[in-house]
């Protein structure tokens, strides 16, 4: 059977029946290695939280005899020079707005684009597909100068738009393949039901279509949220005045070119890692879930 | 609009005459919806793009008007040897594609199976994919430092002899941002995986095991076979990354050192066009890139419309 | 349902958080919209990248403002901090200038920078003549990295910055791991190195330490040895290219240098190998190590570490050439320097800050406050550190400047990476150098 056609069962992935009942010489090779071997890829995953927190907490003459160890301080002021220093609030703050722009901005582009190509029939619409996921191809930083250029042009410069507008194009091949692979494979039927109610083409994206989209929706702001919070090259051409600098690019200013606190660079880098890692621990179950029941539709 | 309300309701389909009423009006409002997304792509990929192309047959310092010099940048290019060298490490990053997506099906599988602690393991081996790029590349830069941490835990553990300068010799300093690229990514393609899997009937893998499959039996006689599209998108996902988006690692772990043994295309077109101020002879790099990619796009886009119904 | 509110919520906020984006972007404000405001915009590289909040390079910049916006009512000055790094700053650089969009001001690295920028910067020329005893307060020796030709002329060239600074590279020692050996001074030449490198070891110590992967230490300490090997001329002959730079006296000047990681010397441990400069430092200021090569800029770090012990000196030197009895008999150059943009829109505004930033007063905590020596002659005559003093001699008015701040930026980032393969022992020096004058050869000229 294809994966790609089946239609949506967002019960079947969440049974455990099935495993529970798998008789323990199933369960080797070597359930010891097996689990072993994960744990030291989970604990190589929780090192960096480790490494920040404790060199944040070391002075650094103690840093500069050893990297890792634990710490040698219970002052906060590695965190506070880096809070005061780096201004890493606004930073964060706007990192967020960048994030939350691009992430809102990318799932109308997608799923308006989605629901066309995959539930409306019109001339050109192969076509029109290949032309907008073609651009896969095209690696980004080959576009830094004419993008800087146009940008400027446009007066965007050291405007969140910028860099809101340059993250979501940038992304919406992918973003397109996806919502439209996934709506692909959801049932005719559904369609037409719609249809039969009398629902058009907008009450049908947003009533029938939307709601059954959400796990690939899911997906979709988990990739972009990643991809522009933690993007970099492109945040530090377009956004460069302080009130618009972004977590990562602000950050690294605290790296300077021949003198480097490291206590306090580190610091600064778990307290932009946090938002991310905090907002991932708490939706990671619905995430994880709808990533799960929509990835590969 | 109408013909869809008028329906008898005795048919499950309208009438031919009122779905092609439909189509059109389907149109009508297709175009409208594609809008935004052919905006973007023409506005801030495509118009780029032509720029860059346009450059590319140009000498340019970006501070004066650029020179026409035809063919001279791509000739250049073609005895260039740091050039060469990158395009290299891009096949290596590409080689180091198949292990992290065998590597992240085994994961997945494990998982599947419910091992002990699956939940755990589930929502770490994510977590390096959340950290930006900045913090990986400073940690890493640390760690593998001769006295950083890597060191001491194999002094520690009595493997002194296998210390090294990690990031100095060209071997391991391209291996050690192989692994990490790897380590990095990995928890995207288990939860791809994980994905397919659970879609799977479970009834296959029942099957399998009644027939006396045991744990690498059901991996590749059950899993990988009928994840064949899942395993072509992971493939995919990872090429991309293994040509056009190793810059930041490169750029924060070795700055394309020792000597220019882990320079990438793209760090050379971010090296030669803002470092080195020739922006013509970047592009000429990046249109090169461009094409490449788009032979593996070609082969992508085939992977992701087959079985779809454009 | 919890789901569903939990979605309901997240949109919300996003909602909530697009619209104040729309609402603080637009205020934002781009930098064309200056039409009318009495603002300067500045920005800050080189040294300046380093000025964060609660930086000394910061409250030293405050404290030049202060003074501006007192003498100039109604004017402000908004500042941007460049990028540390030298891909980025340039990018950052050429994305603007190629797109028109620069400030009114900037402070940027000499040398390579001022070079390569030639065309996009204002000549200053004029500006410097008008300004009585500017020309004079600072040595030409510094000024020349500042003008076209790296020729000065006693103020007739084309002078496209002021400097903010005058630098070099030291070596810094450990008064109290020296004595241990029995060594009572800091090495003069590569011969006494590495003798006191044999003598460090028996007594158990580090001799040096320093940062060889990344090629800036190897690059500064070469550099630094050609003022004993080059004769007068040979700097201008190396960037006209009629000298080339695998000529024997280059050569003659990288050979020791190459010498210090190799293990027939002992002088360095196998950690310099895998650290860059940054960390090549470590070693030193954790009172491991009896020497490392670094700039001034760390003074007041390792003062804080070392106290007394510390002690700052030259760094040995391997010939004994004719540019020894010149001017100070070293190799230094400012580090950074005031430049205008040609597309500044207040030229007038944007001197007055450059001449505040460059007298005395602003030039008197420098050394102290930053560790970068100060440009102007008479504020190195009133330093009392006898620390700071041997620093800001050293730099003060140097006999050639450091070659890889005035050759074109391409080949100075080729050489650090050829440097670096030198420094490991995998090519001989003159192999290294061949390989670089190999690439300058191959390389379209500069400027075409």
């Amino acid at each position: 059977m294809s994966v790609g056609t089946a239609p949506a069962n967002h019960s079947r992935w969440r049974g455990t029946r099935l495993r529970e009942r798998i008789p323990a010489q199933h369960r080797k090779p070597s359930r010891f290695a097996q689990i072993a071997g994960m744990l030291l890829l989970s604990a190589s995953a929780v090192f960096p939280v480790y490494f920040m927190l404790s060199g944040a907490l070391r002075s650094q003459a103690a840093w500069s005899h050893s990297q890792i160890g634990l710490p040698t301080t219970t002052s906060l002021s590695a965190f506070k020079a880096a809070w005061s220093s780096a201004q890493i609030g606004l930073y964060v703050r706007n990192s967020a707005i960048v994030t939350l722009g691009t992430v809102v901005l990318t799932l109308v582009v997608a799923s308006t684009a989605g629901y066309a190509f995959a539930q409306l029939r019109w001339r050109g619409r192969g076509f029109a597909y290949l032309f907008v996921i073609a651009w896969l191809a095209v690696p980004p930083v080959a576009l830094m100068v004419p993008v800087y250029e146009e940008m400027n042009s446009l007066g965007l410069i050291n405007t969140y738009w910028s860099v809101i507008l340059f993250y979501t194009a940038i992304n919406t091949p992918f973003n397109v393949y996806l919502m439209s692979s996934y709506l692909r494979g959801l049932p005719d039927e559904l369609m037409e039901a719609a249809r039969m109610d009398g629902a058009r083409v907008h009450s049908t994206f947003l009533r029938v279509i939307m709601p059954m989209a959400r796990p690939a929706i899911a997906t979709l702001a988990v990739f972009n949220f990643l991809f522009a919070w933690n993007e970099f090259v492109f945040a530090l051409l377009l956004l460069q005045s302080d009130n618009v600098k972004t977590a990562t690019v602000g950050v690294l200013q605290l790296q300077g070119r021949f003198s480097v606190n490291y206590p306090v660079l580190v610091a600064g880098l778990l307290i932009t890692s946090l938002p991310v890692i905090g907002v991932y621990l708490f939706f990671q179950r619905y995430l994880v879930r709808a990533i799960v029941a929509g990835a590969v539709r | 609009m109408s013909a869809v309300v008028e329906s008898d309701g005795l048919s499950r389909r309208p009438p031919l005459r009122r779905r092609r009423a439909r189509r059109r009006s389907d149109a009508k409002w297709a175009y409208v919806y594609v809008a935004p997304a052919v905006a973007l792509v023409v506005g801030f990929i495509g118009y780029p793009l032509a720029s860059v192309i346009y450059h590319a047959f140009t000498t340019w310092d970006g501070l004066s008007p650029p020179v026409w010099v035809g063919w001279h940048n791509f000739s250049l290019l073609f005895h260039d040897p740091i050039f060469r060298t990158a395009i290299r490490n891009n096949v290596l990053f590409a080689i180091s594609v198949p292990i992290e997506a065998i590597g992240a099906l085994i994961l997945a599988h494990l998982i599947h199976q419910r091992v002990p602690l699956w939940r755990f393991f589930r929502s770490t081996f994510f977590l390096p994919a959340i950290y930006s790029t900045v913090v990986i590349g400073v940690i890493i830069s640390v760690v593998l430092l001769p006295q950083g941490p890597v060191n001491q835990i194999l002094g520690h553990v009595g493997l002194s002899s296998l210390r090294h300068n990690w990031l100095e010799s060209s071997g391991t300093a391209i291996g050690s941002i192989i692994l990490v690229v790897i380590w990095a990514n990995i928890g995207y393609s288990v939860l791809i995986y994980l994905a397919g899997m659970s879609s799977l009937d479970p009834q296959l893998e029942e099957a399998a095991r009644l027939d006396g499959a045991k744990f690498w039996g059901v991996l590749w006689k059950v899993h990988a076979p009928n994840l064949r599209r899942v395993v072509e998108l992971v493939f995919v996902i990872n090429t991309i990354t293994a040509f056009a988006y190793m810059l930041p690692y490169i750029y924060t772990i070795t700055q394309g050192g020792p000597g220019f043994s882990t320079y990438a295309t793209e760090y050379y077109i971010y090296d030669t066009g803002f470092t080195g101020q020739r922006l013509g002879y970047a592009s000429a790099i990046g249109m090169v890139l461009a094409v490449i990619m788009l032979a593996i796009g070609a082969i992508q886009v085939r992977i992701l419309t087959r079985g779809g119904r454009i | 349902m919890t789901r569903k509110r939990g979605l309901l919520a997240t949109t919300a906020v996003l909602a909530a958080i697009i619209l104040g984006a729309c609402g603080s972007s637009s205020s934002g404000g781009s930098q064309k919209a200056r039409g009318g405001s009495h603002t300067l915009h500045l920005w800050l590289g080189g040294d300046l990248t380093q000025a964060t909040h609660g930086s000394p390079f910061l409250a030293w910049v405050d404290q030049q403002i202060g003074r501006f916006e007192v003498q100039n009512h109604g004017w402000k000055i908004v500042t941007s901090l460049l990028p540390f790094s030298n891909g980025a700053n340039a990018a950052q650089l050429e994305a603007a200038f190629a797109s028109h969009n620069t400030p009114d001001l900037m402070n940027l690295y000499s040398g390579q920078f001022t070079n390569a920028y030639t065309k996009v910067l204002l000549p200053l020329t004029s500006f410097v003549a008008k300004t009585p005893g500017l020309y004079g307060s600072i040595p030409e020796s510094v000024w020349n990295i500042e003008c076209t030709k790296y020729q000065c002329n006693g103020g007739k060239g084309t002078i496209l910055g002021v400097p903010w600074n005058s630098g070099a590279y030291y070596l810094f020692y450990n008064k109290a791991l020296l004595a241990k050996a029995g060594i009572a001074q800091p090495p003069a030449t590569y011969t006494q190195l590495f003798a006191d490198c044999t003598k460090l070891r028996a007594a158990g110590v580090l001799p040096l330490s320093m940062g060889a992967s990344d090629g800036y230490d190897t690059s500064n300490v070469f550099t630094s040895n050609l003022v004993s090997t080059l004769g007068p001329g040979d700097m201008s002959a190396i960037l006209a290219g009629k000298l080339g730079y695998d000529n024997p006296k280059l050569v003659a000047a990288l050979q020791p240098v190459l010498q210090l990681t190799s293990p027939s010397t002992k002088c360095t441990s196998t950690d310099a190998l895998g650290q860059d400069q940054l960390h090549g430092i470590n070693a030193f200021q954790a009172g491991q190590a009896a020497m490392t090569p670094y700039f001034g800029l760390q003074l007041a770090t390792f003062k804080q570490a070392l106290g007394t012990k510390l002690g700052v000196a030259p760094l040995p030197l391997s010939g004994s050439g004719p540019l020894l009895h010149v001017n100070n008999g070293y190799a230094g150059n400012p580090f950074d320097g005031w430049v205008i943009p040609k597309g500044s829109q207040n030229v007038a505004m944007a001197w007055k800050f450059i001449q505040i930033a460059s007298d005395a007063a602003a030039n008197r905590t420098s050394q102290s406050e930053m560790g970068l020596s100060p440009a102007v002659t008479s504020v190195v005559a009133r330093l009392r550190d006898p620390l700071q003093k041997t620093a800001a001699k050293l730099a003060a008015n140097p006999a050639i400047p450091e070659l890889d701040q005035v050759m074109p930026g391409t080949f100075a980032i080729f050489m650090y990476k050829q440097l670096g393969l030198g420094q490991e022992g995998k090519q001989s020096a003159e192999q290294t150098l061949k390989a670089l004058q190999q690439y300058a050869v191959s390389q379209p000229k500069q400027g075409q």
